[in-house]
């Protein structure tokens, strides 16, 4: 069997949770702290690459990233660098998919989050970035390891815009979702169904890992309590 | 809050008033609708030809659903029902005829009506690329240069995939091309179309017909002999609840200059 | 000392108009809930930008509207108690004690977070985190981390508001001690007046946002000026007045003129009396009275009666220990002209 999906689709995923990571918790931290209807909106327009269909976003991206483009463009001019039909450019793709879950469990996790803890730390002279991360990451611990995990399963799993950003090419971009669709769609359905049980061993585990996470700090919590 | 949920609904409600199609008869019955699936080069033809027909007949109503033709025999076999059945390939509408002497069980599903079966049109594969031709690419044969990174082509299940591997393999070119990882499948010609036209790729293998569409530029055509007669067969399903109409539509694809008119404009050959 | 001037609009209901100079020691800041006391606090930390105001310490503007002074909170070094105290639940007692020291060196670190350990009484608390302490340890361990960073003014939000009753008397003791030692100003909101009778020894007086009194504490539980002070010090007798000479005012409610010891001015507006003033011996302004309600505490009874159509009289006796049977109830009570009290709306 050829692993290369895997390799690549797990070091995609990984790639695209952690840039998801620091744009989601950035972007909720910023919100957070706008009024409310410029809040409204930007929430509006931050989670409408989740409700929109995949080819669609890929299809914008493609629009966006394109050679004659002007993003993808400038790349090539200064870079060299093309950024379609190749591996990485599934990143841009799973990214733009996933954000919109980091984003949303953080700023559930923010909201809810209390307050008086940083300004309490900026009264004691605690600089604004000490408080963000060590105050306010920690307490919002659990919703953002959630929101990582949702991110990553749908880097995973996602099919339809990396197809039209990264195409197929096995042993260059295939990622496992595009190949089991392709196996699948020519009638390897034994081979597919490989694929699919390994998709989700690597989902299990992931949940497991949480899972074993959240439990350690819930039961610290618990046994004080 | 609440008036923001009042106005959301208030908008939905509307769009569900419009008005009950205006029969020219007002003492008919509602007109029959007719579900056609057809490969998804047709799309623009078959609408044009529509709106005719509609004209000529208006207690017949067409509803199309296009897609890669592979993807539609999947779906009826999976238990989607349509009237008529137009695909990019004879291998797809084998699948689906009724199976006399064949030994391999999946084969002939019987879900068309084998006598209502015609060879429509034909069509013609091309080396195509985004207008202005930014990867200067001019024939077949520079496909395995190096000034060539990505071809895009269908894949497996979809016609204009595998009659592109049949190109390839008359120029002998295939083992090259794949061994050079330049090659990505799409899932559908509106992806393939999509790539080339946005420069994601360099250049693709599409019908002549999509070319015309897109607008693509043709680098070259490629010659019937090296592929399989790209078909476009036409069949009654035996699930259809109107045989009757969906013939005639059929007999009118076939037949009447309108549709065939319009099918040459875009570059089908139509068989009669 | 710390010089406190703010006029904002916060919402289109609900305006803060502040005006005081707080001194050495602790200031109380009296109001009934939502009348600002924590808004005001706020201002003072820098954590709210009031639209119009002006703080200073020692001459030191830490916000200036007009001159477009705002110093951040960082760098104000307030000690600010929250009422629920806000520790960081994601580290122990050390490391919330701890966290302000950090620009110091490590071993530095460890010795002042031991010795505030030690003052504090939290030894053996070290390694718990938040949720497993007590109330009070609670308390402590938020103080002990405010002294860490060393602050010029100290401010507390409703620091017993949080802790069973029980506990307050002896807390409020420690408080007391630990604020003594305070080197630069205190500031205690609350809306116990015994909290802030026991603790301060100027108070401010607030009321939707405004404040209506400032002085030391004792002069206005004693002598309250406005209406407004004299309940929120715990008057509850209180009655419309109108004047008619330096010593006699007219009661409109009980349709009589009444004898003041202290001197009354021309624009008083109201008298108060305190229930445990009002007397059963005098024979002075004297009100016919009807019971119509009687509480029995532990210690002490609370009347009140009908003395007018609608006027209400609280009266307070002590019990004498170990009695159990109510006093006798006379037909009249009196409100003794030397506990009279005038009062001037504001």
């Amino acid at each position: 069997m050829d692993w290369y999906p895997l390799l690549n689709s797990l070091r995609i995923a990984a790639i695209s949770s952690i840039v998801v990571f620091f744009l989601g918790i950035g972007a909720a931290h910023w919100i957070c702290r706008l009024p409310k209807t410029a809040k409204g909106l930007l929430d509006v327009v931050l989670t409408l690459p989740m409700v929109l269909p995949p080819t669609v976003v890929g299809y914008f991206l493609l629009l966006v990233l394109g050679p004659h483009q002007p993003v993808g463009k400038w790349v090539m001019e200064v870079y060299s660098l093309p950024l379609l039909m190749q591996w990485y450019s599934a990143i841009f793709s799973s990214v733009v998919v996933s954000f919109p879950l980091m984003y949303r469990t953080a700023r559930g996790a923010f909201e809810s989050f209390d307050h008086s803890l940083v300004q309490c730390g900026q009264t004691l002279g605690l600089p604004n970035w000490y408080l963000f991360w060590k105050i306010q990451l920690p307490a919002c611990r659990s919703g953002i390891l959630a929101g990582i995990v949702l991110a990553f399963a749908r880097a995973l799993g996602e099919y339809g815009a990396t197809s039209m950003v990264a195409g197929y090419t096995p042993g260059r971009t295939a990622t496992i979702s595009t190949t089991v669709y392709q196996l699948w769609r020519i009638g390897e359905s034994e081979l597919a169904f490989r694929w699919v049980l390994v998709n989700l061993a690597i989902s299990a585990v992931v949940l497991v890992a949480v899972n074993l996470l959240e439990r350690k700090k819930t039961f610290a919590k618990r046994e004080g309590a | 809050m609440k008036y923001l949920l009042i106005a959301l609904l208030s908008c939905l409600m509307l769009t569900g008033c419009t008005p009950a199609r205006q029969s020219h008869y007002p003492s008919q019955t509602q007109p029959t609708v007719l579900s056609v699936f057809a490969a998804s080069s047709l799309s623009e033809p078959l609408t044009d030809i529509a709106t005719q027909y509609q004209h000529l007949h208006p207690e017949v109503e067409l509803q199309f659903t296009f897609d890669s033709s592979g993807t539609l025999k999947t779906q009826l076999e999976q238990g989607a029902v349509c009237d008529l059945f137009i695909s990019a390939s004879s291998s797809v509408m084998d699948a689906l005829s009724p199976s006399q002497d064949t030994p391999d069980s999946r084969t002939g599903t019987g879900l068309i009506d084998q006598n209502s079966r015609v060879d429509l049109l034909k069509n013609k594969l091309v080396l195509a690329v985004a207008p202005g031709n930014p990867g200067n690419v001019q024939r077949f044969t520079d496909l395995t240069s190096e000034q060539v990174t990505s071809i895009a082509i269908g894949n497996m299940d979809v016609p204009a995939g595998q009659y592109a591997m049949q190109v390839f393999d008359a120029l002998g070119i295939t083992e090259t091309l794949e061994s050079q990882q330049k090659l990505t499948y799409g899932s559908s010609v509106t992806e393939i179309i999509n790539q080339i036209a946005l420069g994601a790729v360099d250049c693709g293998i599409v019908y002549i017909t999509d070319a015309a569409t897109a607008p693509l530029y043709v680098v070259e055509t490629a010659q019937s002999d090296w592929h399989d007669p790209i078909v476009y067969p036409g069949a009654v399903t035996t699930s259809s609840q109107h045989p009757q109409q969906a013939q005639d539509f059929l007999d009118f694809l076939q037949s009447s200059p309108i549709a065939h008119e319009i099918f040459i404009n875009i570059g089908f050959q139509p068989l009669t | 000392m710390l010089r406190v001037q703010i006029e904002s609009k916060i919402s289109s209901r609900f305006s803060l108009q502040v005006d005081f100079t707080a001194p050495q020691g602790v200031t109380g800041i009296l109001g009934a809930s939502g009348c600002g006391k924590s808004l005001t606090l706020h201002c003072i930390a820098g954590l709210i930008h009031p639209k119009k105001g002006c703080i200073s310490l020692q001459g030191t503007p830490w916000l200036d509207t007009e001159k477009r002074i705002s110093v951040p909170v960082q760098r104000r070094k307030v000690g600010f108690l929250f009422q629920h105290y806000a520790l960081f639940d994601s580290m122990t007692v050390a490391q919330n004690i701890a966290a302000p020291l950090r620009s110091l060196p490590r071993e530095e670190q460890k010795r002042r977070t031991a010795q505030l350990v030690e003052q504090f009484q939290l030894a053996g608390l070290e390694k718990q985190y938040p949720h497993q302490l007590s109330g009070g340890q609670k308390q402590r361990t938020a103080l002990a981390r405010m002294l860490a960073s060393q602050p010029k003014v100290a401010l507390l939000d409703e620091p017993f508001s949080a802790l069973d009753a029980a506990l307050r008397e002896g807390l409020q003791l420690e408080l007391g001690q630990f604020l003594n030692q305070m080197k630069g100003p205190s500031i205690l909101v609350s809306h116990d007046r015994d909290e802030i009778y026991r603790l301060c020894s100027h108070t401010l007086v607030m009321e939707q946002g405004r404040s209506v009194a400032f002085g030391p504490t004792k002069e206005l539980f004693l002598r309250p000026t406005s209406p407004a002070v004299a309940r929120l010090t715990g008057c509850k007798n209180i009655f419309t007045a109108r004047y008619v000479s330096s010593h006699q005012v007219y009661l409109p409610q009980l349709d009589k003129v009444f004898t003041c010891t202290q001197t009354v001015p021309v624009d008083v507006t109201a008298v108060a009396i305190r229930a445990h003033d009002v007397s059963a011996n005098c024979r002075e302004n004297l009100v016919p009275v009807a019971l119509r309600q009687a509480m029995e505490d532990p210690f002490f009874w609370s009347f009140s009666f009908h003395c007018a159509p609608d006027a209400t009289l609280w009266w307070k006796v002590s019990k004498p220990a170990l009695a159990s049977s109510a006093p006798e109830l006379p037909s009249h009570l009196s409100l003794p002209p030397e506990h009279l009290i005038p009062l001037r709306a504001d």
